[in-house]
């Protein structure tokens, strides 16, 4: 199991990344942890 | 509600006080004896409002009020080891996304009862199939829009605009009680009774997805559709526990860490929600390997055994020893001492009607009994059976609270 869009999916549509790749990728799989903790919450009650 | 003066002639400072707590929690946790039992209150949203004079609804909006009133039930009770505060059902949240699980206090229901489960089937018998292969896509496309009113029934600019505030006003509500949290730590020393929460996949199944009715049929009708959705789920109980820790801050402090402990309502596993038989088949295995994968990655579990789970009680052995606290509401908890206390700690288990109904001395002699028994040789937190319920009287709280202090010493 993984996380809706994970990192590897969606480094593969953007195309280049001038800079670091690691603080892009740590903000994106954050919020991508924020919003299976929002969209699980609906359930486990 | 008549305040209580928790004679709070304690010299020790919060960060004493957070590591005695911890330490007395971790012991019994471990199955060994701290220097006394170990006390957690759980109060239930109403006896908050009841003890601060204001309504369930008023708490359900108010969170600075809810706090402030925890805060002077914290100072009531020094003897407390862990407190829960209340439940997460936020108003603000409710209403931005008109969510239909719940009837809330102040809007269907009298503005001083508490919030309100609304059985109901939100998955159709065909979508089982959709749901084991990707649950999230089914959540957001099926799920979402029959429990959120202001969803897609209102046109797509009006659900997305929902969904917006829904989560600005979770997240408003997420960082206020982490705040809380850590102020409560640092400044009470007081740790929290739960620090995430999961379910038995079962329970996600039948709570508030097919519901009480078609989960029982199901059961006969489509059994193996059960077991796959059930495993399916497994990986993202254990997500949905682990995640807060992750996405947690870091306390900087020297202060001991408490293990994790995970909160686990368990609602209709045991007998007569099914049989013993349905139970081996559809509820622990998959239970238990949330427990496992918990226990392997350094979480305590805390389930919450709801109901009468006397029969069921001898599958607790199969649990980790030493790394689950079975919270017990009607079983037999002295049967239970006998059967799993030398792999479960157990907690509980103070009638709710004997603290609602009851007398102080009657509480105490109850307690007694708790220590003497099940508090024999350790593995043992004092608490009621449903944590401390709304109709409890405030002196009864206070005698199992001071009676436990006292008489529940293993060594000074």
């Amino acid at each position: 199991m993984s996380l809706y869009t994970p990192w590897k999916k969606k480094r593969k549509e953007i195309q280049k990344i001038l800079g670091d790749e690691k603080i892009i990728k740590e903000s994106w799989e954050h919020y991508e942890k924020m919003v299976f903790l929002w969209i699980w919450s609906w359930l486990m009650r | 509600m008549q305040e209580v003066d928790g004679n709070l002639a304690v010299k020790k400072s919060p960060k004493e006080l957070y590591n005695e707590r911890v330490e007395r929690i971790t012991t019994a946790t471990s199955l060994k004896t701290p220097d006394r039992v170990p006390i957690v209150l759980g109060f239930n949203i109403s006896f908050i409002a009841r003890y601060g004079g204001v309504t369930v609804q008023e708490l359900m909006y108010n969170y600075e009020k809810r706090a402030e009133i925890i805060e002077r039930l914290m100072k009531a009770f020094p003897e407390a080891d862990a407190i829960g505060s209340g439940g997460t059902l936020s108003g603000p949240v409710s209403d931005a996304l008109g969510q239909g699980l719940y009837e809330i206090p102040g809007r269907e229901l009298s503005p001083d009862v508490s919030f309100q489960f609304i059985e109901r089937c939100n998955m159709k018998s065909e979508e089982y199939d959709m749901f084991t292969e990707n649950p999230t896509e089914f959540l957001i496309t099926k799920y979402f829009p029959r429990i959120f009113r202001e969803e897609w029934n209102k046109g797509l600019t009006r659900a997305k605009i929902a969904m917006m505030k829904g989560i600005f006003a979770h997240n408003d509500h997420r960082a206020f009680w982490g705040n809380k949290r850590k102020k409560w730590e640092s400044e009470f020393g007081m740790p929290m009774a739960r620090s995430s929460m999961t379910k038995a996949p079962f329970d996600v199944l039948s709570d508030t997805l097919r519901g009480m009715r078609e989960s029982s049929i199901d059961m006969y009708k489509r059994p193996e559709k059960i077991i796959k959705a059930c495993e399916a789920l497994v990986p993202y109980c254990v997500m949905y526990a682990e995640l807060p820790h992750t996405l947690r801050i870091k306390d900087e402090s020297t202060r001991k860490e408490m293990k994790p402990q995970i909160g686990m309502p368990l609602h209709r596993g045991c007998v007569p929600f099914m049989s013993l038989k349905q139970f081996e088949t559809f509820y622990w295995p998959t239970l238990k390997e949330v427990i496992c994968r918990l226990v392997a990655d350094g979480f305590i579990c805390r389930p919450f055994a709801e109901g009468d789970w006397t029969m069921n009680m001898k599958y607790w052995r199969e649990v980790p020893k030493g790394k689950v606290i079975l919270k017990i509401d009607l079983a037999d908890i002295f049967k239970a001492k006998e059967l799993v206390g030398d792999t479960v700690c157990l907690q509980g288990n103070v009638p709710a009607t004997l603290l609602q109904f009851g007398t102080p001395k009657q509480v105490e002699k109850y307690c007694k009994k708790l220590i003497d028994v099940v508090g024999e040789g350790g593995g043992f937190i004092m608490d009621g059976a449903v944590g401390i319920p709304g109709g409890a009287k405030i002196e009864n709280i206070v005698a199992m609270t001071k009676f436990t202090a006292k008489y529940g010493v293993y060594r000074r």
